[in-house]
């Protein structure tokens, strides 16, 4: 009887063993997700039958407000026609408003900003498919307000005809929204007093890229900095003309190639009429600046409590340090094998917080401790989450944001660590 | 107290409760016996080839397979020996001294009328990658074997642990260099490469759209769908539409109806559509069955009846043009209990499901691995043909046209009623084609 408990006993330890080994076997296969702190998720998307249907759910903003709920917006992909407001605490998401429904036309809030006293600002946008047809019929982005305390928008007009709203950053002392609309990379300013706005010129020539099947334009800024001055930042391209060697030269032929150099950084001063160059370069990889496969800029930008700015890049995913008073850039170096360092939140622990990774691969969670100096790679998620943007919450939690058909708020609680 | 009429009606919803219960027993209630299900051993047909000191090095396959116009059936095995295991009696250094390095598969052909398999090309020579300790091979085919209606096939290669290279391309360039699509044409001999569409990645699912000529495929771990014009060339890809994140890293599956729409497992427990001439994607407002909501192998009828089962072993039809599921119950009739199988083979004449029940991989009763499986779809009766003898995994399932069903398989391999052993005497893991001639009448 002994003999047969102790075989079963036996049997019974040996399948727990075999179970762990095997469950070890498959999580260890899977290297380089967040293993400290807790992760957990809550689906923005309600299916067919909405508010916010499949397609409608890619987060394009996070904004953390004083009411301890964030805000996030939405745009439509593949075939999904309408784009949203909504908000989370972390742990249940709300459906706030349909913004197509308002402002028809618009299937994407390309950038949300906080204005303070609990208004938001946006700007909208559309496909690109629908920029790139001849004699389509989109009107153009609309800049809109809302407030977050009556859920009710206010519409501040289209910005550029036929043109959606890429970016757009507040000066909250003077009562300017500035905005680059996209695809034509016009700099814009809109004074909410007056409703007047001035177009500055095309700060950037797109660049038209048809990739995968799927058109869109590289190279317009898709981010603004604005100092305490009101003075605006933003990367853009610049030509240069490369002599040709003159044994290279042919017959009647160039004697200067044309070269596209990214991530020069110009701005624009309060009554000034034309943005002019920083001589402020963000940091690339040598040579890199120029090359026409990779676009070459800012990604995501936070005001750091010095004055500057901490930035991210495109092409490499350098975290890097802005400072606008001298126009200098100190390179902070990158902690991933990846690029695109698209989003910066600051975490409650005093962190710079940081998402990483192509659009349309798995994003990587990074962290930068500003008084140590040191850069660490936490991981990623999970291994298809496709996160946009980050933020942090009311509880310290970081929330990431994904760009998917079904997308969901990652909640990453690092108290847990 | 309650009054008379409240006690009636309760005692009513009592009686209907019981009687819907006792339908849904008697309708759905079939469940397998373990204690009774007896042994079958089926004829086996080795996906050889690789061969080095003197015996085959393959020991996998993860694929689905296909028949030819003319009744051959293609399948193949795979030696899965590269980043990731090193089965067999070999030295992990022996991965550098063989000829092909990292990881290689071997396709087969078995031909009916001759009862007999032949290795037919190797797929790292066919896509010509120079497998490598850098740069690994295919170690096995992950997605379909796909024929057209010329007999030219159509596969894509795999290798395990690419996707640690793919999420983290911390190895860059030291990494699979992805699964390369080829199309085989057995007549000529001629092999066509089709590129890369994941670079650093595998495929887990590929289908043939033969009328706008364009490949679907998936993605291994991150689920993205592409697809791929092969008369221009043209390839497209989408998002990561396959993932299905009630699921930790086990989507492997798409399903390609005979229009040529593609469908997914969505968040949200339904199936995302994808229109092959809009390019736009649209949810079905239904309800997968299961706790999963998914599934791991699918048949498309011709009258466009999609037939799948869930990972957790549910399985169940969808007519699109109707837009009407229709849950066709559990594999071993134990809805608490998941029963992996991803495998399935349809009959329409003779209305019949035919699957090899639990494999490891997923949640399983231990007790119900390998069962061959019937699903009469007149009757929506489950027959349990008994246990395969042998078998460790199944993946790949058809019917051929004289009702003749093949599956996809490894595990130990039997030869004149003998195990397979290897030559330190040990019973070693092999790839084989398996055939079962099911009776008219069950």
């Amino acid at each position: 009887m002994r003999k047969k408990m102790i075989k079963m006993q036996s049997k019974f330890i040996l399948i727990i063993i075999l179970f762990l080994l095997y469950g070890s076997g498959s999580f260890a296969q899977r290297l380089g997700k967040v293993e400290t702190g807790s992760i957990s998720k809550i689906l923005i998307s309600n299916g067919p039958k909405g508010p916010i249907q499949g397609g409608e759910s890619a987060v394009t903003k996070l904004i953390s407000m004083p009411d301890e709920w964030v805000y996030g917006s939405t745009k439509a992909t593949w075939g999904g026609s309408n784009c949203h407001l909504f908000r989370t605490n972390g742990d249940v998401v709300e459906h706030l408003l349909n913004v197509t429904s308002e402002l028809p036309g618009q299937t994407s809030i390309d950038d949300l900003i906080s204005g303070g006293e609990g208004i938001l600002f946006g700007g909208t946008s559309t496909y690109d498919e629908i920029f790139d047809t001849e004699n389509n019929n989109y009107q153009g982005g609309h800049l809109f307000s809302f407030n977050i305390r009556g859920k009710k928008i206010k519409d501040l007009g289209i910005i550029q005809e036929g043109q959606g709203i890429r970016c757009t950053v507040l000066d909250k002392e003077r009562g300017i929204i500035y905005c680059v609309t996209y695809p034509a990379g016009h700099l814009f300013s809109y004074h909410l007093n007056t409703g007047l706005k001035k177009d500055y010129g095309e700060v950037m020539k797109p660049m038209r890229v048809k990739d995968m099947g799927r058109v869109s334009w590289r190279g317009v800024p898709k981010v603004l900095l604005i100092d305490d001055s009101g003075t605006v930042y933003y990367s853009t391209y610049i030509t240069d003309e490369i002599p040709i060697l003159p044994q290279e030269i042919m017959a009647g032929g160039r004697t200067t190639y044309s070269l596209y150099g990214g991530g020069r950084i110009f701005r624009l001063a309060y009554g000034d009429e034309k943005p002019v160059f920083t001589g402020a370069v963000i940091p690339t990889q040598k040579g890199m600046d120029t090359d026409p496969l990779y676009e070459n800029g800012i990604a995501s930008a936070i005001r750091a409590y010095d004055g500057g700015f901490w930035c991210g890049t495109i092409n490499d995913g350098f975290l890097f340090k802005f400072h606008p008073s001298t126009s200098t850039i100190i390179n902070k170096g990158k902690a991933f094998q990846y690029w695109n360092l698209k989003s910066l939140c600051y975490g409650r622990d005093g962190k710079l917080y940081m998402l990483g990774g192509r659009d349309e691969d798995n994003s990587w969670l990074l962290s930068y401790d500003t008084m140590k100096g040191s850069i660490e790679c936490l991981g990623w998620l999970d291994n298809t989450s496709q996160c946009s943007v980050i933020a942090v919450d009311s509880k310290g939690r970081i929330l990431m944001g994904e760009n998917l058909r079904h997308s969901f708020i990652w909640v990453y609680d690092f108290s847990q660590r | 107290m309650k009054p008379k009429s409240a006690v009636k009606v309760i005692k009513i919803k009592t009686i209907v409760l019981a009687g819907f219960c006792f339908i849904s027993c008697f309708s759905k209630g079939q469940a397998i016996d373990v204690h009774t299900i007896q042994n079958v051993r089926l004829p086996m047909y080795l996906a050889d080839g690789l061969h080095w000191k003197g015996e085959t090095t393959q020991n996998t396959n993860w694929n689905k397979i296909a028949e030819t116009p003319n009744g051959k059936i293609w399948f193949c095995g795979g030696d899965h020996w590269g980043t990731d295991n090193m089965p067999g009696s070999w030295k992990m250094e022996e991965r550098y001294i063989r000829p092909w390095g990292f990881g290689n598969t071997a396709i087969s052909c078995y031909d009916p009328r001759e009862d007999k398999a032949f290795v037919e090309l190797e797929l790292n020579r066919a896509s010509a990658i120079y497998s490598n300790a850098e740069t690994p091979g295919h170690g096995k085919i992950h997605g379909n074997i796909v024929s057209d209606s010329k007999g030219r096939l159509y596969f894509s290669g795999y290798m395990g642990s690419s996707y640690m290279h793919e999420y983290t391309r911390a190895y860059f360039p030291k990494s699979y260099a992805g699964g390369a699509i080829i199309r085989y044409d057995p007549a000529t001999k001629d092999v066509d490469y089709f590129g890369i569409p994941t670079p650093y990645g595998a495929n887990a699912a590929i289908y043939l759209d033969e009328k706008r000529n364009i490949l679907n495929g998936i993605s291994v771990d991150r689920a993205k769908f592409w697809r791929v014009n092969l008369e221009t060339m043209e390839i497209n890809r989408y998002e990561s539409l396959a993932r299905m994140s009630r699921l930790n890293d086990r989507v492997r599956e798409m399903i390609m109806d005979r229009n040529g729409y593609c469908y997914f497992a969505n968040d949200v427990g339904g199936l995302t559509q994808f229109d092959p001439d809009t390019e736009q994607f649209a949810d079905i407002d239904i309800q997968l069955p299961g706790k999963l909501m998914d599934f791991r192998a699918s048949a498309v009828s011709s009258d466009n009846i999609i037939y799948a089962i869930t990972t957790d072993g549910f399985v169940w039809s969808f007519n699109p043009q109707a837009q009407k599921l229709e849950n066709l119950g559990h594999i071993i009739g134990m809805p608490e209990q998941p029963h992996y199988t991803p495998n399935m083979a349809l009959d329409e004449k003779w209305g019949r499901l035919y699957f090899i029940a639990g494999n490891h991989g997923y949640g399983v009763n231990e007790k119900a691995l390998g069962v061959l499986t019937i699903l009469d779809l007149n009757s929506k009766k489950y027959h349990w043909i008994g246990t395969i003898e042998g078998i460790e995994g199944c993946f790949g399932a058809l019917v051929s046209h004289d009702h003749t069903v093949y599956f996809s398989c490894y595990g130990h391999y039997f030869e004149n009623e003998k195990v397979i052993r290897n030559a330190s005497g040990k019973i070693v893991t092999l790839p084989y084609l398996m055939k079962y001639s099911p009776p008219e009448n069950l």
